[in-house]
């Protein structure tokens, strides 16, 4: 093979190592505090900056020529913020946001006429606000996002009618859906005090009670402008949409949040091993999890780079060392991995399906035997094989407006590294076989959590 | 910079084989190519088995080199930071490989391996007894999932044995060979008549593009590139005429908290190609355009009675259709709610004037209807996959590309043209309408003949609607 190609390849994301700040190349404004001009790739330039007022921070990334623009919105708020007794309210209150303002009273036509992808997500440690517009409306959406934030018009009928919605949704992603109650069951399993405990879709009887009280409150405690990381990448003028923000958000105040402390998961030595029998399911699922890695753990070192090219050596569907073992022997019919970090520790997660009429025992006994094997399996030929295909999936990620600023103002706003991914990357080329068996050794301790579906019997 | 040129190219192979080839120039700051190649295979065959082994190479044609095995091709492969695949449809087959653009690089190798792959597949017993396997293994994960299995009773429905969602029946995949499938792969993926080319990347990765598409393909001859654009797949009715023209199938799983619930009307008369606009932006109107759009407004935003209300296409094989998928809970009376809405939404939808379930959206808003429209065309113009997929529909018959020649200001001449396009849309005597539900058979007969009482009723028991038999 050719070796170079690594080299070519990483070296285009290494620039960002060398271009980090350039104070004579960012635009300024008299409402904003320049933090930082990042420089990752060639024309590639992402500019930092905090409202004077408020301390909101934002991205701006100028994509010319895609002729739209992507408007997206980090809340450092999830499901890890919730109390005991009001789990699902992040999610549900995600939903209430698009009922409204006091300006926009009628938001879905909003979207209507700018018609790209719009929606948003509720994760552990953040909620996530996203539109993709052809560029002229970025003057509107700017305006829009800004009204949400501190000027949410809702009331206890819009309440109940979305309560309805967000029910029909549980029902379809965690009681009817195998794989959304296999990972429902495996968090419920896994933690005992940590909030990560009840996925954001949270408890029926938790959203059943929950009120419109509970979401004012949480909107008053969360949506704050200091609490929010923006994001805007597509075709404008960096001038242009500064004075934009500056414009909607500049005479907000800074408000109080309270940082949610979540009870730390205790560590615990054994095994936590379930089998459930489930409905729906046709053939055997194994989940096997690990407490996995921070989104401090990448500011201290490699670790969760480390997991990541562990993950992908055994479950990569092309190239891992699973799916040779599992699924061209027709054992398994598809290995998977989940191996992102959190706020605090999330699970680093294997999961395994089962062909049609391989019963549970037997494809957990293959699978424990395979695992045996991985040390012996694995080269630094391997390794490098993964570090190119992650080098390259982050390249092809990086080619739209909305991806971008996805890639930038999410981990910004988990953990404040908007360089997050271009680190990644570079930090990946040293990763070496020593460090992969070690972090694998640590994997194989008994303290894993492993869940296992098997289908009910007719 | 990043000025987006767009070529249209044509290659002519020498003997019989004609090839277009799309290429969308791109300059970003990652420069990476995504190539798409159609192969216009099967369509609607009727012919038995052909189905069945269009799926078994979906799966065999990654295998990689005979004599040289998957792992080989897989690590080949990787090593350029490349991705294949190969999928068969019925709209034809796409090899599809992207790859880390680097210039200078040599690509010749990874052209190589490609080629080989293409020529001398690796078609042992081995590899075909296992995509058999796993051709099994994703029809019983598919049908895991109730909006699948509602898509797939369908599929089975209206097109019985002709390629549809189903990747094989049982005794169809029983009857298979080896043999038989290296004669129909030689038969059949050797003598295309046309082949269209789809790439985005940078414009310097032209000539590597070209030459891995001129070694891959060297079997149908020498490549020369010219401009050219016409749809290489033209597929008509797939109805099976036997069904009767309006049917509520309930597949009978109690328990259910919710129903998964698709209606669906095609105009067996009506031409899709002509109403394309009409039809597109109809389905704007009522599920496209977001919350505002009239059936996910009175279904969900009013009434909060599922989660998922969407349509799952505008056309059916050539004829323009109405459809809706969406999932309402059975408690309370939710279900029932939802198809008292659908049945009053679609009875307005037939009628043309102060009736008009058109009448529901304002002037204001159905200038912002138009214009979302106009705006969700312009949108795809904005990234590479969107870019990539736009021109394939071109090639597969699913969109006429017209659109952009339409004047954005022609929502007024639109507005009486939507009514009388949905009234012959839905006109009776020229449709089949299918409901399919899924759930507490005693409960939703009821309801099928409360709101539905023409419609024919057919149970299907959940066990044969899991089925990978043919009904």
């Amino acid at each position: 093979m050719n070796y170079n190609f690594l080299g070519i390849l990483l070296s285009i994301f290494l620039l960002s190592s060398c271009s980090l700040f350039d104070g004579d190349k960012q635009p300024s404004h008299s409402a904003f505090e320049s933090v930082k001009h990042y420089e990752p790739l060639d024309n590639l330039n992402i500019y930092e900056y905090r409202l004077k007022k408020n301390n909101m921070q934002v991205f701006l990334i100028p994509k010319k020529g895609s002729s739209q623009v992507a408007y997206t919105t980090a809340y450092k708020v999830g499901s890890r913020d919730e109390e005991k007794g009001k789990t699902g309210l992040a999610h549900l209150f995600e939903h209430m946001m698009f009922r409204g303002t006091e300006k926009f009273k009628d938001s879905n036509i909003l979207f209507t006429e700018w018609a790209g992808t719009r929606n948003a997500t509720t994760s552990f440690d953040q909620t996530f606000y996203y539109e993709v517009a052809p560029h002229h409306y970025l003057d509107q959406m700017a305006e829009f996002e800004a009204d949400r934030m501190r000027h949410l018009k809702i009331d206890a009928k819009m309440y109940e009618t979305e309560k309805g919605a967000v029910v029909s949704e549980r029902k379809m992603r965690t009681v009817d859906s195998v794989m959304g109650k296999l990972w429902w069951e495996l968090y419920q399993l896994a933690y005992d005090k940590h909030s990560y405990k009840v996925t954001p879709i949270g408890f029926q009887k938790d959203l059943d009670r929950s009120t419109l009280e509970d979401a004012l409150k949480f909107y008053r405690s969360f949506y704050a402008p200091n609490n929010a990381v923006v994001g805007v990448s597509g075709d404008f003028e960096v001038s242009d949409a500064l004075s934009i923000i500056d414009k909607y958000y500049g005479n907000f105040e800074s408000e109080e949040v309270k940082p949610s402390i979540p009870t730390a998961e205790p560590i615990r030595s054994e095994l936590r091993r379930k089998v459930m029998s489930v409905e729906n399911a046709k053939t055997v699922y194994i989940a096997d999890a690990r407490l996995g890695t921070t989104y401090e753990d990448m500011k201290k070192g490699s670790k969760p780079v480390i997991d990541y090219v562990l993950c992908q050596l055994l479950a990569d569907s092309k190239t891992g060392y699973l799916p040779s073992q599992l699924v061209e022997k027709a054992i398994a019919s598809s290995v998977g991995q989940s191996c992102g970090p959190g706020i605090d520790p999330d699970l680093a997660v294997l999961l395994i399906v089962g062909s049609p009429g391989v019963a549970a025992p037997d494809l957990e006994k293959k699978y424990d035997l395979a695992l045996k094997g991985f040390e012996s399996w694995v080269t630094q030929e391997k390794i490098d094989r993964v570090k190119k295909l992650f080098a390259y999936e982050e390249w092809s990620y990086l080619r739209t407006p909305l991806n971008i600023a996805q890639d930038i103002v999410k981990p910004a706003g988990f953990a404040n590294i908007p360089m997050y991914w271009f680190d990644f990357v570079k930090k990946s080329e040293t990763v070496t076989k020593a460090q992969v068996l070690n972090r694998f050794k640590v994997w194989n301790k008994k303290n894993h959590t492993r869940l296992i579906f098997q289908p009910k019997a007719q | 910079m990043n000025k987006n040129i767009l070529v249209l190219l044509m290659i002519v192979f020498t003997g019989t084989v004609q090839s277009t080839i799309y290429v969308d120039h791109e300059k970003d700051p990652m420069p990476a190519v995504d190539v798409s190649v159609i192969l216009p295979v099967l369509g609607l065959s009727k012919v038995p088995l052909e189905q069945t082994y269009n799926s078994l190479l979906s799966y065999m044609l990654q295998d990689g080199i005979a004599g040289k095995g998957r792992k080989h091709f897989n690590e080949s492969l990787a090593d350029f930071g490349s991705k294949f695949s190969f999928s068969t449809g019925v709209r034809g087959s796409t090899w599809s490989i992207s790859f880390p653009y680097i210039k200078d690089m040599d690509y010749s190798k990874l052209s190589s391996i490609l080629a080989q792959a293409w020529e001398t597949p690796n078609f042992s017993q081995e590899r075909f007894d296992l995509a058999k396997k796993k051709i099994k293994a994703g029809y019983v994960s598919t049908l895991q999932k109730d909006s699948s299995l509602v898509y797939t009773v369908f599929s089975k429905w209206f097109l019985k044995k002709q390629f549809s969602f189903i990747p094989s029946y049982e005794e169809d995949l029983k009857q298979v060979t080896l043999e038989g499938l290296k004669s129909y792969f030689n038969k059949k993926y050797s003598q295309v008549p046309d082949l269209w080319v789809g790439v985005v990347g940078p414009s310097d990765a032209k000539n590597v593009v070209e030459k891995i598409i001129s070694s891959v393909f060297k079997k149908q001859g020498s490549v020369k590139f010219t401009q050219h654009n016409k749809p290489l797949i033209t597929i008509d009715s797939a109805f099976e005429e036997k069904a009767s023209a309006e049917t509520f199938l309930i597949i009978d799983k109690p328990n259910r908290s919710q129903t998964y619930t698709l209606a669906l009307t095609v105009n067996k008369k009506l031409a899709f190609f002509g109403n394309e606009l009409l039809s597109q932006f109809s389905e704007y109107l009522t599920f496209d355009g977001g919350f505002k759009s009239i059936y996910m407004n009175e279904i969900r935003e009013k009434n909060g009675l599922a989660y998922s209300v969407h349509s799952i296409g505008n056309t059916f094989y050539g004829r323009p259709m109405f459809s809706l998928m969406m999932n309402p809970l059975l408690k309370d009376g939710k279900t029932d709610k939802a198809l008292a809405i659908l049945k009053q939404l679609k009875s307005e939808q037939s009628l043309v004037g102060e009736k008009s379930l058109f009448k529901r959206v304002s002037e204001d808003d159905w200038k912002k209807f138009w214009t979302g429209y106009v705006n969700s065309k312009l949108l795809k113009k904005g990234t590479p996959g969107a870019r990539l997929a736009q021109r394939k529909s071109v090639i597969t018959g699913t969109n006429q590309y017209s659109f952009l020649k339409q004047d954005p200001k022609a929502w007024k001449m639109v507005r009486s043209s939507i009514e009388q396009f949905n009234q012959k849309l839905l006109k009776k005597e020229d449709t089949r309408s299918l409901i399919i539900t899924l759930g507490d058979f005693s409960y939703l007969s009821k309801l099928a003949a409360k709101y539905y009482p023409s419609y024919k009723i057919v149970k299907i028991p959940y066990n044969k609607a899991l089925s990978s038999s043919s009904y």
